[in-house]
This record gives structure tokens, C-alpha cells and sequence, in this order.
């Protein structure tokens, strides 16, 4: 278990980590989701031991870490460059950690194997670096992070470098490995859907802090504040007192908030063209954009009387541009923002 | 702080503390010797230097030689440039690398390879008089303005060469191609575009190679004579001929202004040339036309002639007597000369350079690459220490010997009579090679490889010797070799410093050159082909270890 109690950090004179507690179980897969320049790479390296000046507490198991150097620690870290050696074998790059810890030769010979095989690349360990792909060099990188079977995992934006198609399917292989090894694991990305899709539990970092902890489906429904909410791709944001829609949504559904309390319209809970349900509040607005991403269609409405603009999803084909289209909202998607 | 990473500061005082001894304390002599010659301050010398009529002619020959050879170096390298970036053909790379070579050869060889070809006794005067049956010598080159002027041109040519063709290239062909759509004719061409566009890596050029021939001195001295004396010959003459220390001191600080000056100025339009490259896009094209072959060919027999024919005379004169292959000249290196300025048989003089060559590579290797791991780290002082640590580096081989003459003769450094002396000089000139080699490679070291071996448990001592050092193995190798060819053929402060006894080659060179008699100036030539071999080789492993290094980096 992995404990920060009031973490904080400062590159010359700018803030970059301010009071962070955080506590990482075993087995569990945590990631640091935030803007680039928001702390989270700082967090991780002060954790590996990269970063030695730095003020509160980062305790493994109970254990103070302040006093043991990176290569004390016997963690593992991945680079988003990878960081391989370039001047060794694939091999090499994997073994090294372990003979950092005095494995006998044999023993190392079999465990260089069995992670080759583990991340899918059996066969590798004679290949040069420089020939391998980057999908192979993550998969190496990986492989050489886990060998020594370290305590916790440190990953930093490990599909960061690489392309769309190759992200999504090593994101579950990544998973799969981490959560068969049994392991503490930070996981440090920029893209929430990679989030949703390897975290365990989120935490959300924004100018140093955290400002939200939450399992990925509770981040997606309910992001704490505006900046969480826009970060996460939200943009229906609001306030009750803007304009005659949004007060009657205040009216119906949240009567004892206030008129400059912010709000989200959650995009999953707007329906176009079904206003049966006696429920909802009914608008009609003119379709101003339509993109097609495929399983649905990004429409964006907007409602002239207002001066408002709403963004939902629509399931039913790819709806016109300029059409006239009825919206209606349900309680559930109104979520009070921070 | 981590523990026990501190200790590892303490080794950064090897490359301050070797120049503290043996480059400010005895540049601080000089101006000590300069400036209070008696102990107090007396600014007589200096006002004689500036009142002499003989001694401003020497600063302003020194400026007008300068001048005269780095015009005559861009005039040529300018259309040899053009087409070295514009037209592709089968050697171009090879002749390209190969025209460096003279950046290694020593002095004294480089001087006595151009009299064998164009010198008093040299193969174009005998190739005359057997030609036109004559009965004097009709080459009369040595102790010419001319002679230092062309071995200067033939020193700068290919630094000339190299920035301009990769300037040039990098320009790529649009300016040009737009000029030629709007009407320009080749004419036009050249006034409006390609002169003015190739203008920041003219000056640069320009600039360096000002700089090299201000500061010549080998050259000067062998094959010019006291007659064109520069700034650095007068330092010698004052020093050696006069003892007239004073004024050596007073010419030195006049030089170290000087090249300060220069410097500044050439750093300044480095810059320029820098922002300049950057869309490299290839111009190059196939050569077609009659014209274009012969303006190709031109260029390449032009080059082969600047720079190889001299080096093939060396080896012929040495090695030929009367058309047959005769090795008389190397036999007789085991012999002292009767009545010769030397103490010892040439050929003992090339242990000497050996072992000296050796423990100046090991102790350049020591400090550069320290110097390298300071400059590199992230240390508050580390972007202080660069330029201090390039300072020898500008500074020029004649001062540095005189500065070791005059400050380390007398307690608490007393190194005049120790044969220490001759490598410390040669791995102050040398180190500088060594950090150019290693630092490039150091800082190219991605910072998250080092942090991945660390976070998978080397320690500073494993992260050197699995990551670092591996990594360097190229650049040391590189290094290690320019040190060892730069010692080996080091000669401006050789000539200062060097014993009876402890003579090294290029010394003994000019002494055999400086007696009258023919055989000894059958044993320079044979001596000059063994240092000229020893260089080549040192130039051949520098350009194979680069070579090699581009693809795996």
C-alpha cells in the first residue's frame, strides 16, 4: 500500500505540487488523469525517487521512503519515451534490473523468458532495439519494468508515443499484465478514455492538487466542478439563472440550489425528438452541427430564444444540419457542479 | 540530498585545478612579466611596442597575411562549394571527408611536403630543369610571402569547403528557382541571389579561418622566416633569440586581445549562420551536360592537386632516389648528424613522441572527460564552465609555451627541466578535442534512460559503467584518438618547452630542416613521412568511428 501525506513540491519558485494525500491499495490500478503541467509526472517521480526535494511524506506499506534513493526503492517505473537502452539486446534491457539484484545467471535467463512471453513477444531476446516497433518497444518496456517484480508500478503516459489503433488494444493487454501481477500500480495519462479504461479508481489533477478521487464510471456521471467536467470533454455547462430554460430546469428539478450555482446537462441524459416523457422540461432548438463519430452522432442545438447551446448524442443516423429538433431533459442529467 | 551522491563533486577539481596550474598561472605570468617587469608597474614595453615602427608592421603583416589568405581561401572555395551542393557524383562524400585531413597534419610536416613538391629542392624544380635542361632553379617559393599564403589556403580550405556547401545545400532552391521564373539570367543569378544568400556562411567562414592564419605559426616561421615574422614568430624570436622577455609578454597580451576580438566576432556571425539552417532540403542533381562534367572534374583534380599532391611528393622525395626505390633516408634516422643542433638520433625522438603522445592522451581523456560530465550536469556552474574550459582551445600554442616558460621555471612549480612538462602543454592544447568529442554524445543521452536504469537499481558507479560509459564508447574512442594525433604533432609549444633530451618529433623536424647539410634534410623528410603516417592514421580512425556512428545513433 501506498501512502503521500501532504505532498508537496516546488521547481524554483512555481508551485507544481500542493498538499496531495493519496493512498494506492495493492492491487489496484490508480490513475493520475490531469493537463499536461498539472503535477502528476512530478507526483510519480517524486514517488520512484527521481525528485528528492520535496515536502510532506510517501510511505510504502508504512514505511518512510525519504531516506532510500531510486535505486533503493525496487520499483518500476515505465518512460513515455520507454527509456530503452539503446546500446543492449532486447535481452539485455529486460535483465537488467535483475542483475542489479545479483540473480543468477539461470535464473535470469528464465525470467527474461517467461516476461518475453508474458508480453507476447517470445522469441525477441537476441533482437537489437533499434529494429523493434513501437508497439515492441512498449511491450520491452513494459517486460523490463515488471521483471524484477517491483511493489508498485509507475507508468508514465506509456501509450502516450503511440498510434490510435495500437492504444486501445494494448490498453487492455496492459490491464490484463498489471492486474495478473498482482501489483500497485500509478498510472499517469492525459486522455480520460484511457483512464476509464485501465483505472481502477481516478484521481483528477489540476494546478498541483487533486480535485476529484472517484471510480471511472462515478468520474464520468458526476465530475465534481466546471474544470473536472471540462477536462473529462463536458461542455453543456451552465448556470440556473442564465436564461428562462435554465430556470425552469432549477424550478422543476433542484428548486433549493441558487441562480449562480453551475450546472451540467450530462449529454447521456438529453433525448432528441421524445418529448412523451411528462418528466422531462421540452425544448425545440435548430441543429447546428452534426459530426459522425460512428456508433453516434455529436449534435450540437441551438435554441435561438435562449441564446444557448446544448450537446448531446444522437443514436438515430446522422440528423440534418439545419433541421428543427425537440429536446428534452431529465432530472438525472442535471448534475450540480462545485 | 540522497546520500553519498555528493562525494562525486570532488572529482570536478581535476579539470579546475590542471587549469589553474598550467593555463591562468602562467597566462597571469605573462601579464605579471608584461606589465611589472621590475615589480611595479611599468608600461615601458608596451609603449615601445606601440611606438616601434618594426613592431607595427609585425601586427599589421600579421593582419595582412591573415587577411590575404582567408580571401584567397573563400575566393576558391566559393565555386568549388557551388559545386559540391549542387551536383551529385560517385566520391563526393569521400573527397569531402578526405579534404579535412590537413586539420590533423602537423606544421612542420604540411611545410616540408609543400618544399618537396614546390620548395628548392623540390620535384616541380627538378621536373623543370630535366624538362628544359636548365641550370638554376626556376621555382623559387621558400622564404616567399607566397609559400605561407598557399599552405594556408591549403590548411583552411576544406573548413571553407564544409560550411558552405551544407549552408548552400540547406538553402534549398526555391529563392533561386523563383529568380530564374522572373526573368534572372545566370548573371543575375549569382549578384542577386546566391552571393547574397550564401553571405552569412561566407563571413563565418571567413572569420574562422582569419583567425587560424592570425594566429599561424609553424608555417610562418619554417617557411617564411624572420623576414615575415607574425605576432607569434616575434613571440618565439623575442623569447628564444632576444630573451627580451618584456616585450614577448607585451606581443602575447597584444595576441590574446587580438584573438579575443576575433572570437567574439566569429561567435557573433556563428549565430547568424545557425538561425539560417534549417529547412535541408537536397539540391542536389545528377551531372549531365559537357559543361557541368567539366566544371565537376575541374574541381576534383583542383582539390586532388591543393591538397594531395604536396603529401605525395613528401612520400616520393623520401622514398625515391633517381626513380628507384631507395630507404637510405629512414636508415640513417638512427644517426646524429655531426655538428647538428640535435643531441640525439632522429629516430629516438620518436619514442619520446610516443610516450609522451600516450600519457597526454591519458591525461586529456582524465580531464576532458571530467570537464565533459561537469559541463553536461545540470550544476548551477555548468554553462560558467564551458567557455572556461575552451579558453586553451583559443589560445595559441606559442603563448601557452611561453607561458610555461616563464612560470613554471621558478618554485613552487619548478617543471623547466622535468620532461612532465612536454605532456602537460600538449594536454592543455588537447583536452578541448576530447570534451567536442564526448560532450555531443553525453548530452544526447535522453535523461529517462539514465532515470530507468536508476529506478531499476543501478547505482552511480553501475549507472557509469552500464550506461554512460557504453554509450561514450564512440566519442572517447574519437577523443582519445585526436588527442594522440594532436600531441604527436604538436610543435608551437613543443618548440618552448622541449629538453636536449626530450625532443619530439616536429622539433626534431624543424632543427633538421634549420641545418644546412643534405643529409639532413634527407632525415627530415623521412621523419616528417613517419609523423605524416602516424597522423593519417589517427585522421583514418576519427572518420571510420564517425562514419559508423551516424547510423546507430
Amino acid at each position: 500500500m501506498l501512502q503521500l501525506k501532504d505532498l508537496s513540491h516546488a521547481y524554483d519558485e512555481a508551485v507544481s505540487l500542493r498538499n496531495v494525500n493519496l493512498t494506492v491499495a495493492n492491487d489496484e490500478i490508480l490513475c493520475l488523469l490531469g493537463p499536461s503541467g498539472c503535477g502528476k509526472t512530478t507526483l510519480l517521480r517524486i514517488v520512484a525517487g527521481l525528485i528528492a526535494d520535496y515536502g510532506g511524506d510517501v510511505l510504502l506499506d508504512g514505511r518512510d521512503l525519504r531516506r532510500s534513493a531510486a535505486h533503493e526503492r525496487g520499483f518500476g517505473l515505465m518512460f513515455q519515451d520507454f527509456a530503452l537502452f539503446p546500446h543492449m539486446s532486447v535481452f539485455d534491457n529486460i535483465a537488467y534490473g535483475l542483475r542489479r539484484r545479483r540473480m543468477a545467471p539461470t535464473d535470469i535467463g528464465l525470467r527474461v523468458e517467461l516476461m518475453l512471453d508474458q508480453v507476447g513477444l517470445g522469441g525477441y531476446g537476441e533482437r537489437d532495439i533499434g529494429t523493434l516497433s513501437g508497439g515492441e518497444k512498449q511491450r520491452v518496456a513494459l517486460a523490463r519494468s515488471l521483471a524484477p517484480e517491483p511493489r508498485l508500478l509507475m507508468l508514465d503516459e506509456p501509450l502516450g508515443s503511440l498510434d490510435a489503433l495500437l492504444r486501445d488494444t494494448l490498453a487492455l493487454e496492459l490491464k490484463e499484465i498489471i492486474n495478473g501481477a498482482g501489483l500497485c500500480a500509478l498510472y499517469v495519462t492525459h486522455d480520460h478514455r484511457e483512464a476509464y479504461a485501465i483505472a481502477d479508481r481516478i484521481a483528477v489533477m489540476d494546478k498541483g492538487t487533486i480535485r476529484q478521487l472517484d471510480r471511472p464510471f462515478d468520474l464520468y456521471h458526476h465530475p465534481i466542478d466546471e474544470n473536472v467536467a471540462r477536462f473529462l470533454g463536458f461542455s453543456n455547462i451552465f448556470q440556473f439563472g442564465d436564461n428562462r430554460f435554465t430556470r425552469e430546469l432549477w424550478r422543476k428539478f433542484l428548486p433549493d440550489a441558487a441562480a449562480s450555482d453551475a450546472f451540467l446537462i450530462h449529454p447521456d441524459g438529453i433525448e432528441l425528438d421524445k418529448d412523451t416523457d411528462p418528466a422531462a422540461i421540452a425544448q425545440r432548438g435548430r441543429i447546428e452541427s452534426s459530426v459522425f463519430r460512428g456508433e453516434y452522432s455529436e449534435v450540437t442545438i441551438y435554441m435561438p430564444q435562449e441564446g444557448l447551446s446544448l450537446r448531446c448524442k444522437s443514436r438515430d443516423g446522422n440528423p440534418a444540419v439545419g433541421g428543427s429538433v425537440a429536446v428534452s431533459v431529465k432530472s438525472e442529467a442535471i448534475r450540480l457542479l462545485k | 540530498m540522497r546520500s553519498g551522491g555528493n562525494y562525486w563533486y570532488v572529482i570536478y577539481l581535476l579539470p579546475l585545478t590542471f587549469l589553474a596550474l598550467f593555463y591562468f598561472y602562467p597566462l597571469l605570468a605573462i601579464l605579471d612579466i608584461g606589465l611589472r617587469p621590475d615589480g611595479w608597474l611599468d608600461l615601458s614595453a608596451f609603449l615601445r611596442l606601440l611606438s616601434t615602427d618594426y613592431y607595427v608592421g609585425v601586427f599589421l603583416f600579421t593582419l595582412y597575411q591573415a587577411a590575404l589568405s582567408t580571401a584567397l581561401t573563400l575566393l576558391l572555395a566559393l565555386p568549388c562549394a557551388y559545386v559540391f551542393s549542387r551536383y551529385r557524383f560517385a566520391g563526393k562524400s569521400l573527397l569531402l571527408s578526405l579534404a579535412t585531413l590537413p586539420f590533423v597534419l602537423p606544421t612542420v610536416v604540411v611545410a616540408m611536403a609543400f618544399m618537396s613538391l614546390i620548395g628548392r629542392r623540390g620535384l616541380l624544380n627538378d621536373l623543370l630543369r630535366t624538362l628544359f635542361s636548365l641550370d638554376y632553379t626556376p621555382v623559387q617559393l621558400e622564404r616567399t610571402l607566397a609559400i605561407v599564403i598557399i599552405v594556408h589556403v591549403f590548411y583552411n580550405f576544406a573548413i571553407a569547403l564544409r560550411i558552405m556547401t551544407s549552408f548552400w545545400s540547406a538553402q534549398g532552391m526555391a529563392a533561386e528557382e523563383a529568380a530564374r521564373v522572373l526573368g534572372a539570367d545566370e548573371w543575375s543569378l549569382w549578384r542577386d541571389i546566391r552571393l547574397p544568400l550564401i553571405q552569412p556562411a561566407l563571413l563565418s567562414a571567413g572569420a574562422l579561418v582569419f583567425m587560424f592564419t592570425f594566429t599561424s605559426f609553424g608555417v610562418v616561421l619554417i617557411l617564411g622566416g624572420i623576414r615575415f615574422a607574425t605576432l607569434e614568430v616575434q613571440i618565439y624570436y623575442q623569447t628564444i633569440s632576444l630573451f627580451n622577455l618584456p616585450m614577448a609578454a607585451a606581443l602575447s597580451l597584444l595576441q590574446i586581445v587580438a584573438i579575443f576580438a576575433l572570437m567574439t566576432v566569429y561567435t557573433h556571425l556563428q549565430r547568424g549562420l545557425q538561425t539560417a539552417i534549417g529547412s535541408a532540403k537536397t539540391v542536389e542533381r545528377p551531372v549531365k551536360s559537357p559543361r557541368e562534367r567539366f566544371l565537376v572534374w575541374g574541381v576534383v583534380i583542383f582539390i586532388f592537386a591543393l591538397l594531395f599532391t604536396p603529401l605525395l611528393a613528401l612520400v616520393a622525395r623520401s622514398t625515391l632516389n633517381n626513380g628507384a626505390l631507395d630507404m637510405s633516408n629512414y636508415l640513417a634516422l638512427a644517426q646524429s648528424s655531426r655538428g647538428s643542433l640535435l643531441f640525439i638520433a632522429p629516430i629516438e625522438s620518436v619514442a619520446n613522441s610516443l610516450r609522451f603522445a600516450l600519457i597526454s592522451t591519458g591525461m586529456a581523456l582524465a580531464i576532458g572527460m571530467t570537464a565533459s560530465f561537469m559541463i553536461a550536469g545540470r550544476g548551477r556552474f555548468a554553462r560558467f564552465v564551458d567557455p572556461l574550459l575552451m579558453l586553451p582551445l583559443a589560445t595559441s600554442a606559442v603563448t601557452l609555451g611561453f607561458g610555461f616558460v616563464v612560470a613554471l621555471d621558478e618554485p613552487p612549480l619548478n617543471l623547466r627541466s622535468s620532461w612532465l612538462i612536454i605532456p602537460i602543454s600538449h594536454t592543455l592544447v588537447a583536452f578541448p578535442f576530447v570534451v567536442r568529442s564526448v560532450l555531443p554524445s553525453l548530452r544526447a543521452i535522453p535523461s529517462s534512460v539514465r532515470e530507468a536504469a536508476q529506478v531499476l537499481g543501478a547505482r552511480p558507479f553501475d549507472l557509469l559503467r552500464t550506461i554512460d560509459l557504453p554509450l561514450l564508447s564512440r566519442g572517447i574512442a574519437v577523443g582519445a584518438t585526436f588527442a594522440f594525433t594532436v600531441s604527436m604533432g604538436e610543435f608551437g609549444a613543443s618548440l618552448f618547452v622541449a629538453q636536449r633530451e626530450s625532443v619530439t618529433i616536429p622539433v626534431v623536424i624543424y632543427r633538421l630542416i634549420g641545418d644546412p647539410g643534405l643529409a639532413s634534410y634527407r632525415q627530415a623528410l623521412a621523419m616528417s613521412v613517419i609523423l605524416l603516417l602516424v597522423c593519417a592514421s589517427g585522421f583514418v580512425l576519427i572518420e571510420r568511428l564517425r562514419v559508423a556512428g551516424v547510423g546507430e545513433f
